[in-house]
């Protein structure tokens, strides 16, 4: 090698030590921005740390202070985690704060922290390394840390402050250097001083509070014992009035100024004031004893009232006795309604008994069930009995109910339902009689909604149930009725509408159901008020209804269907319940085209028969009394002849017989002419006196015979009738004549006549003691022509006649008669009113 | 319609973290909300954090990332405790995800899962990945991506990360977390558009580092030396630390790009990170073929801000006036606090987003402090570390 080369060598050696050197300088560049870093750092620390001082001063809390100071740790000495414990000696515990690490106030935990603070001294920093943390289970998993703790002289607090690196994070963590201990130290000293800082000022704060508190409740008693309705008193040691509020003057009358310095026994006492509540108070005011009692005590007025005391012996902080607060409750009203809440108890208890209800009270509280006497006597067992009522009741209960009472009772339990209603079946336990109880069971819940009280009554309802069984029997077969009825009627040809009281159709049967007058009826609410004046379909209809309603009564209502050209008449027949309110009105038609068109027919024919009656009557009339003018001619002329004094007695003979025979044709002319006029002339009815008028009948026919006749009036003389006093001559007349007519030969005849008359007829009798008329002719004697024999001298029309006239008065006529013993007829008439 | 809600904190207990930058982002709406992106870092429980996310917005798709650290409209925070959110209102996205993704799989399982993204969704026209920054070929995603939706797809998004320490990084999907998973958001919303770009101001040094073995992304020597200690020996520091929590800010290794790439990109290397080992193999972040060079560099700071400033003035030239409806950002766990002092770290971010500011209010921003990040360069797109990327979205 040469020295060019030596040289090269040479010359390659320094540039690569010399690019080491520059190389290399990095490295000790870097060890000192490093360093500078670190001082950096704790610059920062410190400038932190002022930071952290500033807000755990700001805390409210003890808790939030020390997670300020477990943060302040970590964050300004760059930790993983840190861990502050806090014994308190008062409270004999450990309480820890962490950040980064979780801490259960376990017995390890505090184990370890006992242990931290033996082996370390007090008050200042110590450098934790993994070779301490073998020995503290809670720690294996930590790699270094700092710690300092701190006792308490004054109340043997202690606070133990750690900071932590794990094993696992290490490598992320700057190694804590000797140097973090004094910086730790400073950082725990700030947080001692802020903690006694903070101590301080959480006591000023605590007494502060305490203060405003006290004062508030001072004000808030003061408030109390000034606006309560309550009556309070305070006296002084010796019992004698200081104060009262308001409320005890509005009870008592008296103002503090008349009462102070008095002792309250001596104005609120009084007569019905009873001794052993008086010596109760004594007693418990001698002794400087709080006591409780019911007194009665009179106001200003005198006036008693019943006064709930409680009284309050009052001391001092020494002990010494300085007042006693008496707080009085006016309870008079209480007193007054307990009273009378025992009275309405008393009569519920007497009208549970007399009505047979057994009432039964569960309590949640006690567990415990009461019965009712009326509930033992229902049940058919002795109250003495002990066994648990729970059984006896779930023993009775029918088998088939069991299991749905218990779910209900189990429901009211569980607060599901307030109120269960139920009906079941039991065995009685003295007769075994099996009987029906109705229950209404009501659940009580506190405010909290829990079920604190149940309550039930239980009332036997067999019979009941036995009527209502039989009610419903009834009602089925009314039912049945009911429908057979309806079929009857659905089925009936008659056409059946029932309106109800406010005029809606309930019922139809299907008769005429296609007729539309039933869609017009008025769909008002008021049956009563149908009346119309307007051309309306179904306006006769709605005023027939409107007046049977009215008339009550039933009514008839004819229709025609224009369309069918059929005719219907409506019995209109309203029905009135118990209240004579309208319950229904009932319509029932049938159709009458054909009876209307017999009707017409007939009510044609009558007139015919009537215009041919009329022409016939004065066809009679005509003959009648055109016959009669030859009658009473030849009458004459064989009056005349027969008074020639000449003529041979044969001639005689026969002329007196010619004589009789027109006599008889006379008078049958005469009565067939009375009944003509009878059926023709209006009856015309005047005044006139009836005894005259038959006193001149008997005199007008007496001379007809020598027998002895006799003639009774029974009424006042010149009585005086109001009625057709031809018709009624006629008929006297003819009654008269019969019993002249046939009276009994040899005889002494008397004719009784007897009138009686009231507001509304007039009856007129007439007896006889002649021959009578035999029973088998008495239903006949009032026939046309009819006479009793062939020997009757009659026509056979009188009594025809008088039949005639009285019908034509609206009156009737009797026959009474026996044979051989006489006649009485009778005719009664109604009154006739004169206009 | 698409429309975007951003908020961050540092928040101590997951939950509370959760609710607070909810109702920071949207307020008292955010039941509303139908996608919800969550950066947290390590200190957090992803578990807890999605369930109380998924309880706050019900019908909202739930995702997350573990990082270093988040960067919001807020300002940047890199602690333990830091989370930030993205909430989005709106129907047109669809969501994929895996589990079980590593270097070696890395296309299959991303074409599986942009397969599935086109299927639920034809009309997607950007790509939003987030997978693990551990053993991942992110290439291979990107191939995988384009090789279904076309190479004219913009795919944006990063690598999850812990707290630079190459240990873990979780994923977390509607309630599941994973440790090697990787999800994407397919945005179909015709009225957006994406613009990204990515700029680091490294600078390399001294001679590279030849590849002269390598398996996929996996390289096993350097120099025909074991890779590890090799790389740790030209490090100066241990290679018997099992992890890559002291390389990662020092060793980023670059790799030379074409004079024209250069250009765009401002620097002649494209940067990469390793950010775990096993032994002497080392994991890249992209496939390594054997004899590539990959040169050792080191920060730049004055470059760092001047390339930042040039990116930014570059984006907003070519957003013609428009103003963003939101902004992802990727940045580099490196380029952190373990590169910066915090004030010059919050200055740097503040450089970025003032740019975009609409009437003096930072559009809806998520950021992250992670592994990796994603954007196009010379018009494709390229999978980036030690970088700040933005994905500016418009409408």
């Amino acid at each position: 090698m040469n020295s060019e080369e030596l040289g090269y060598k040479e010359l390659l050696q320094q540039y690569r030590e010399l690019q080491l050197r520059v190389t290399r300088f990095s490295a000790t560049e870097q060890a000192l921005i490093n360093t500078r870093d670190h001082l950096d750092q704790e610059l920062e620390l410190y400038k932190r740390m002022q930071r952290y001082n500033a807000a755990m001063l700001a805390q409210d809390s003890m808790e939030d202070f020390f997670r300020w100071v477990c943060e302040g740790i970590v964050d300004v000495f760059e930790l993983e985690s840190s861990i502050v414990g806090h014994w308190i000696q008062e409270q004999n515990s450990w309480h820890f704060y962490s950040e980064g690490v979780e801490i259960k106030e376990n017995a390890n935990w505090i184990e370890d922290a006992e242990s931290l603070k033996r082996l370390f001294n007090a008050n200042e920093s110590q450098l934790l390394k993994h070779e301490t943390f073998a020995f503290l289970s809670q720690f294996k998993d930590f790699f270094e840390g700092l710690l300092f703790h701190h006792i308490d002289p004054k109340t043997g607090d202690r606070l133990m402050y750690i900071g932590l690196i794990s094993k696992a994070q290490s490598s992320q963590y700057q190694a804590i250097s000797d140097r973090y201990c004094t910086i730790f130290n400073v950082f725990i000293q700030n947080v001692q001083t802020v903690y006694f800082n903070y101590q301080r000022n959480v006591e000023i704060q605590d007494q502060l509070k305490l203060i405003q508190r006290s004062s508030a409740e001072l004000r808030k008693l003061s408030l109390i014992a000034t606006k309560t309705k309550n009556g309070v008193i305070i006296t002084d040691s010796w019992g004698r009035v200081e104060w009262v509020n308001e409320a005890f003057t509005k009870i008592s009358g008296y103002s503090l100024s008349e009462i102070q310095g008095l002792k309250p026994k001596d104005f609120l006492q009084g007569t019905q004031t009873d001794d052993e509540s008086r010596k109760i108070l004594s007693d418990a005011l001698w002794q400087k004893q709080d006591v409780e009692a019911t007194v009665v005590n009179y106001d200003k007025s005198g006036n008693p009232y019943y006064n709930q005391l409680e009284i309050i012996s009052v001391f001092d902080d020494n002990g010494n006795h300085v007042n006693f607060i008496a707080l009085q409750k006016d309870i008079t009203q209480e007193i007054k309604s307990n009273l009378e809440m025992r009275k309405l108890n008393s009569r519920f208890a007497l009208i549970t008994n007399h009505s047979k209800i057994g009432l039964w009270e569960w309590t949640a509280e006690t567990n415990s069930v009461d019965w009712s006497d009326e509930l033992y006597q229902l049940h058919g067992i002795s109250p003495e009995i002990k066994t648990d009522l729970r059984e006896v009741w779930l023993n009775a209960i029918d088998k088939n109910d069991q299991s749905r009472i218990l779910d209900n009772v189990n429901r009211l339990q569980k607060g599901e339902t307030n109120v269960i209603k139920d009906v079941y079946g039991i065995t009685r336990g003295d007769n075994f009689e099996k009987r029906m109880i109705e229950t209404l069971t009501i659940a009580e819940k506190s405010e909290q909604g829990k079920v604190i009280r149940m309550v039930g009554s239980s009332k036997d309802i067999t019979e009941e149930l036995q009527v209502i069984k039989e009610r419903d029997l009834s009602l089925e077969r009314v039912k049945e009725m009911q429908s057979f009825y309806e079929n009857i009627l659905q089925h009936s040809p008659v056409d059946i509408v029932v309106l109800d009281g406010i005029g809606r159709m309930i019922f139809r049967n299907h008769l005429f159901s296609n007729n539309e007058i039933w869609a017009d009826l008025p769909k008002i609410q008021d049956i009563s008020q149908w009346k119309t004046d307007r051309d309306i379909p179904g306006a006769s209809l709605i005023n027939a209804i409107h007046r049977a309603v009215e008339e009550k009564t039933m009514v008839q209502w004819e229709m025609e269907h224009l369309s069918s050209n059929q005719s219907y008449l409506y019995n209109i027949l309203p029905y009135f319940n118990e209240a004579l309110e309208l319950d229904s009105v009932i319509l029932s038609g049938v159709e009458i085209t054909e009876l209307k068109r017999a009707q017409d027919s007939m009510i044609a024919a009558n007139s015919e028969l009537r215009k041919i009656n009329l022409e016939l009557d004065n066809f009679v009339y005509s003959i009648s009394h055109d016959l009669r003018s030859p009658l009473l001619s030849i009458k004459g002329i064989i009056a005349l002849v027969l008074h020639d004094q000449g003529l041979p007695e044969k001639a005689v003979q026969f002329l007196n017989m010619a004589d009789l025979s027109v006599t008889r044709l006379d008078g049958t002319i005469q009565e067939i002419l009375e009944y003509s006029r009878n059926s023709r002339l209006d009856v015309l009815p005047d005044w006139f006196d009836v005894s005259s008028l038959v006193q001149s009948i008997f005199d007008d026919i007496k001379f007809v015979t020598e027998d002895s006749l006799e003639l009774n009036l029974h009424f006042f003389p010149s009585h005086m009738l109001y009625n057709d006093k031809a018709r009624i001559s006629v008929l006297l007349k003819n009654i008269i004549g019969n019993c002249i007519k046939y009276r009994k030969p040899n005889n002494n005849t008397v004719i009784r006549v007897s009138l009686e008359q009231n507001e509304t007829e007039v009856k007129i009798e007439i007896q006889d003691n002649g021959q009578g008329i035999s029973e088998s002719h008495l239903p006949k004697i009032f026939n046309m022509f009819y006479r009793g024999t062939s020997s009757s001298i009659g026509t056979g029309l009188g009594l025809y006649i008088c039949n005639e006239i009285v019908m034509k008065l609206n009156g009737q006529i009797f026959v009474d008669s026996k044979l051989d013993e006489g006649t009485k007829m009778t005719i009664v008439l109604p009154q006739i009113i004169k206009e | 319609m698409l429309s975007f809600y951003s908020a961050s904190g540092r928040i101590v207990n997951t939950r509370s973290a959760v609710l607070e930058v909810l109702e920071s982002a949207m307020g008292n709406e955010y039941s509303q909300a139908d996608l919800l992106i969550f950066h947290a870092s390590m200190g957090h429980d992803y578990s807890a954090l999605l369930n109380e996310a998924q309880k706050l917005a019900p019908h909202a798709r739930v995702l997350a990332a573990s990082c270093c650290g988040v960067v919001g409209k807020e300002g940047v925070s890199e602690s333990m405790k830091d989370i930030a959110v993205m909430a989005i209102k709106g129907k047109e996205f669809a969501v994929c995800s895996t589990d079980a993704i590593y270097g070696s799989n890395a296309y299959e399982k991303t074409l599986a899962m942009a397969t599935e993204l086109k299927a639920k969704d034809p009309h997607v026209n950007m790509v939003y990945l987030l997978a693990s920054g551990i053993d991942i070929d992110n290439n291979a995603c990107i191939t995988a991506i384009e090789s279904v939706f076309g190479k004219e797809i913009t795919i944006f998004g990063a690598t999850s990360s812990d707290n630079m320490r190459g240990v873990v990084s979780y994923q977390g999907v509607d309630g599941q977390v994973f440790e090697h998973g990787a999800y994407l958001v397919g945005f179909s919303d015709p009225t957006l558009s994406v613009d990204t770009q990515a700029t680091h101001g490294f600078v390399a040094i001294g001679e590279p580092l030849l590849v002269t073995k390598s398996t996929g992304h996996i390289i096993h020597e350097f120099n025909g030396r074991p890779a590890w200690s090799e790389y740790c020996r030209r490090l100066g520091i241990d290679a018997a630390d099992p992890y890559c929590g002291s390389s990662i800010p020092i060793g980023a290794l670059g790799e030379k790009l074409s004079p024209a790439l250069a250009k765009e990109y401002g620097n002649d290397h494209i940067l990469r990170v390793v950010t775990s080992h096993v032994g002497d193999d080392m994991y890249y972040a992209t496939n390594i073929p054997e004899g590539t060079e990959l040169w050792l560099t080191t920060r730049d700071e004055e470059l760092i801000f001047s390339e930042m400033d040039k990116m930014v003035e570059q984006m907003v030239s070519r957003s013609n006036g428009k103003t963003p409806v939101a902004v992802f950002h990727a940045d580099c766990l490196a380029r952190g606090r373990f590169l910066f002092n915090r004030i010059i770290k919050d200055e740097l971010v503040s450089k970025m987003q003032f740019p975009f500011y609409n009437n003096g209010e930072c559009p809806p921003w998520l950021g992250m402090y992670g592994f990796g990040e994603i954007a196009r360069l010379g018009g494709e797109n390229t999978y980036h570390n030690y970088t700040t990327a933005l994905y500016v979205i418009y409408r």
